[in-house]
């Protein structure tokens, strides 16, 4: 498929685009994991103990304790791509829309999805009566397993990009 | 913002020092499947290279995965097997550590991005 010197121009300024935004989120992530490694060793200082916060605490293969995720993340079908793709369809030959294995996942992003039926809070790992800190690098972490997820999907898009132009040498 | 749903999703793995890994496990992502494998490899000192590259093809390889999250400078050890690659999924996230910050000009996907600016493109 051929484009035309104006397409070929919107598809770089949106790659450049999704460059900006992807780096920008990459140092919003840089601030959010800097904050929850200062509340983690807050939390090691209040507490006294510095294995408190440790990878003693994480579940191993070798405990009984089935360990659930409490986030997954789900990949969701994007339908106004599905549209245009039924179009492109319709309007080419088939050749030219035959699609590849590893374009399979065109126009689709991550969703992150809550588990309602894991009922474990990792913050048990580290008692029962925790400090305010730990609370609070675990709302920063959170944050960043959002933002990593929001980052999974502009990348995605950027591959997207990338196999177009592609597609058009 | 996370939606609530009882259907299984796919997990994120992740790779990296251990207040990283504390951290986002801290965050709900954490699991060990009834295979006894778990989604997570601490990286510290005595971490060889070649059990950061086994721990990353693996994950590459289990259907259970859709994002893999790596500090860079964990990243930087194994490149060649980032580099190679190239599906979009799993993807593979470089994320900053506290103790090394986020160097665009190392993050693969960039480093692939930018080599797409060649003047043969920008001509024609």
């Amino acid at each position: 498929m051929k484009f035309n010197k104006d397409k070929k121009d919107e598809l770089f300024i949106e790659r450049l685009e999704l460059m900006n935004s992807y780096i920008t989120q990459k140092y919003q992530l840089e601030t959010l994991i800097k904050s929850g490694c200062l509340h983690l060793a807050k939390t090691r200082y209040v507490d006294r103990r510095p294995n408190y916060i440790s990878t003693l605490q994480l579940p191993t293969s070798d405990s009984d304790k089935e360990t659930k995720a409490l986030y997954n993340v789900k990949l969701v079908e994007d339908d106004t791509v599905k549209d245009s793709e039924k179009e492109n369809v319709n309007n080419s030959n088939k050749k030219e829309t035959k699609k590849s294995s590893e374009n399979k996942h065109e126009g689709s992003h991550f969703e992150l999805i809550k588990q309602e039926d894991v009922k474990e809070n990792p913050l048990r790992w580290f008692g029962v009566l925790v400090s305010q800190s730990l609370r609070s690098a675990q709302t920063d972490f959170q944050r960043c397993i959002s933002l990593s997820v929001q980052i999974a999907n502009v990348q995605l898009k950027l591959k997207k990009l990338e196999d177009k132009l592609k597609e058009e040498r | 913002m996370a939606l609530h749903s009882a259907v299984k999703g796919k997990l994120l793995a992740v790779i990296g020092d251990e207040d990283t890994c504390v951290g986002f496990l801290l965050g709900g992502i954490g699991e060990i499947n009834k295979h006894r494998q778990p989604n997570f490899l601490v990286v510290d000192k005595n971490t060889s290279v070649s059990d950061i590259e086994e721990a990353f093809r693996k994950f590459i390889k289990r259907d259970d995965v859709d994002i893999i999250l790596i500090n860079q400078n964990v990243a930087e050890l194994i490149r060649h097997c980032i580099d190679d690659h190239t599906q979009p999924i799993p993807a593979v996230l470089e994320i900053p550590s506290k103790d090394h910050p986020y160097d665009a000009s190392k993050d693969s996907i960039l480093r692939r991005a930018k080599g797409m600016f060649n003047p043969e493109d920008i001509a024609a």
